[in-house]
């Protein structure tokens, strides 16, 4: 979950970008950067931590100006979220860079085998390594156009991206590709965008086009050809949006909690992406700090979180005791330290929490670290506060949540706590390597059951991307459909209705039958103090 | 139920039912009997039951008002399946209760006080 943002046109290219920028800062706002280039000096880069008004003050005391140029606001996967590892990111010549949503699942085999070739690394992503795979790739071919280079490139790269991609050597020419994470393409009147989403563009231009997966694209001054990655014609299919900016921002959507309920397949599968050796089940983790013999000696597992983490960590337990045959405690977070806990080097601590800041949790943390015990973090925040006391990290990836009512957020610490058992439970012997293989494997096939679950009328949304469909889903939640005596024949209709459809029917029952007793001004309330 | 929830069932009360099962766990199966067995309590007693059930189970729209069926899992993965109809459900609930439904009164996203 990263916000991308590209421009060649004859506007000032830096505020175009930082205007894209911010209205796509619900992507993620770690860090940002930008690089121009076109304005006789090569190409220029200016980066910077935290949000996206850093980066205006660095560009306020350092001006950039070019033709043609990129920018990101980064989520931080791999790598702490510092001006170090803020897009975009070079070669070693510097003369070319590269913007990058999405995880490079098979990064560390290509770094190694790009080190030994030469190539030196300043950061810790695993985006840099796609700038070193093209650098690669010309100087074995100097004549090799930039998109041929970025198209021997990407064939490399195992995981998920959308990339964007600029070099000082080809002026005004942007290559973009895309594998998983969402890109669109604008089309305006002499000048052309690449986005991560429309939102970022859409005040210059509604005539878009959705990248797909497996498209590359070439824009220059001239226009935008795209190309398959192996090289095959592809035409552009503009289409006009209609949006107003507020829905953009929720991709179509009526809310954000129905558009990141809708986006749990990628959460689900970003979060076990590159965590599983898919032929043995194996999961492996970058930073657990666990030692085998930590692992294997431990006597308990005491989870402490608040809210919906919490929820999260009863499923846990359940994965956990039966996977690895380890004792697992729930706590309300809130509630640990105040009863002076049974903790030791021995039990292991497991803290989730989706922001990595919640109060109650990190003092829970505190708690399990002065009784000795090793903590773990599960995530949704790289750098937070919750992992710099813990011994180990469990990202999960889900992207923003804006919704208060927490779904995908959710769903990614449950794909976590499964990874996490399954790793507890190869690393103590517990569970058989049919068992390891077969659970990892359906593990796997989640993401695609919960697309079937959440897909719409198939028929509407066909070959139609992801923010194209989601109009559909709006008219379908501001107006349903469905007639009244449909209450009796579910069994013939079911088939043809969505899981969506049939949960706006069945919420007419809720909403006319029972007045929910949540608390309002008369209502009483007890609580035990 | 019978510790007390019973006492609040009529025809005007909804109960949602979790009665998923993973065919090939003994477990699961075993598990899925008895909330059946619950469903029944609750439908003796004019409850209106929606049923969260697994593909392929038709037994069990015969016993309930509404069936919302996920696909197939083992035990431990189905609860990300689960989950997905009862956001759903609580989304469309909230909207027609005209809640405000990304910022739920009195909430913050992230409660970073104590």
């Amino acid at each position: 979950m990263c916000g991308i943002v590209g421009y060649i046109g004859p506007k000032p290219v830096v505020p175009v970008i930082i205007e894209g920028l911010r209205r796509l800062e619900y992507r993620g706002y770690d860090s940002a950067g930008i690089a121009v280039a076109g304005g006789g000096r090569g190409l220029e880069l200016r980066r910077a931590p935290g949000k996206l008004r850093n980066l205006e003050a660095v560009l306020a005391e350092r001006p950039l100006h070019g033709s043609f140029g990129i920018g990101h606001t980064r989520w931080a996967t791999h790598g702490r979220p510092t001006e170090e590892n803020a897009h975009p990111h070079r070669d070693c010549t510097h003369s070319l860079v590269v913007v990058h949503n999405g995880i490079v699942e098979n990064y560390i085999a290509l770094k190694k085998e790009l080190m030994g070739k030469g190539h030196t690394f300043v950061t810790e992503t695993d985006t840099e390594i796609i700038a070193h795979l093209i650098e690669q790739e010309l100087k074995e071919l100097p004549e090799l156009p930039l998109e041929e280079a970025v198209r021997e490139a990407v064939k490399r790269l195992h995981g998920a991206f959308a990339i964007g991609v600029m070099s000082a050597n080809e002026p005004d020419k942007l290559v973009a590709a895309r594998m998983g994470p969402p890109a669109v393409l604008g089309i305006g009147d002499g000048e052309y965008f690449l986005a991560s989403d429309v939102p970022g563009i859409l005040h210059h231009t509604r005539n878009i086009h959705f990248l797909a997966d497996g498209e590359l694209a070439v824009l220059t001054a001239d226009g935008v050809t795209l190309s398959d990655f192996k090289g095959a014609p592809l035409p552009l299919k503009v289409q006009r949006i209609a949006w107003d900016p507020i829905q953009a921002e929720k991709s179509g959507y009526k809310h954000f909690m129905l558009k990141e309920i809708n986006e749990q397949p990628r959460a689900v599968r970003d979060t076990a992406l590159g965590r599983i050796a898919f032929d043995t089940g194996q999961v492996f983790f970058n930073d657990l700090s666990l030692t085998e013999e930590q692992i294997r000696s431990a006597s308990q597992i005491t989870i402490a979180a608040c809210g919906t983490s919490w929820h999260a960590g009863l499923a846990g337990k359940f994965m956990i005791e039966r996977l690895a045959r380890l004792p697992v405690d729930v706590d309300y977070a809130s509630e640990f330290r105040y009863r002076d806990p049974i903790a030791d080097p021995t039990a292991i601590g497991l803290l989730i929490t989706q922001s990595g800041e919640t109060a109650d949790t990190l003092a829970a943390q505190a708690e399990m670290i002065a009784k000795g015990s090793p903590t773990l973090a599960i995530t949704n925040v790289v750098g937070s506060a919750v992992t710099r006391l813990a011994a180990g990290t469990i990202t999960t990836n889900a992207g923003p949540e804006i919704g208060v009512a927490s779904t995908k957020a959710f769903t990614a610490q449950l794909t976590a706590l499964f990874l996490l058992a399954l790793h507890l439970a190869q690393t103590r012997g517990t569970i058989t390597a049919a068992e390891s293989l077969r659970l990892a494997t359906e593990l796997s096939r989640l993401p695609a059951k919960l697309e079937g679950m959440l897909s719409l009328n198939r028929a509407d949304t066909t070959g139609m991307s992801e923010g194209v469909a989601a109009p559909t889903a709006t008219a379908v939640a501001a107006e349903p459909k469905l007639p009244p005596e449909w209450a009796g024949t579910e069994r013939r209709y079911r088939p043809r209705l969505s899981l969506d459809e049939q949960c706006q029917h069945i919420a007419r029952l809720f909403h006319a039958a029972h007045d929910f007793s949540l608390p309002r001004p008369g209502h009483p309330l007890s609580h035990r103090a | 139920m019978k510790h007390g929830p019973n006492a609040l069932i009529d025809e005007s009360l909804p109960v949602v039912c979790i009665a998923t099962k993973d065919p090939d766990d003994p477990a699961s199966v075993l598990k899925y009997e008895k909330t059946l067995s619950n469903i029944q309590e609750v439908t003796a007693r004019a409850g209106r039951v929606i049923a969260i059930a697994t593909e392929g189970d038709d037994e069990i729209s015969s016993l309930v008002e509404h069936t919302l069926y996920i696909p197939r899992a083992p035990e431990l993965l189905l609860p990300i399946l689960e989950v997905v109809p009862l956001q759903l459900l609580a989304y469309h609930i909230a909207v027609r209760r005209g809640c405000d439904v990304d910022q739920p009164r009195n909430l913050a996203k992230s409660v970073t006080v104590e």
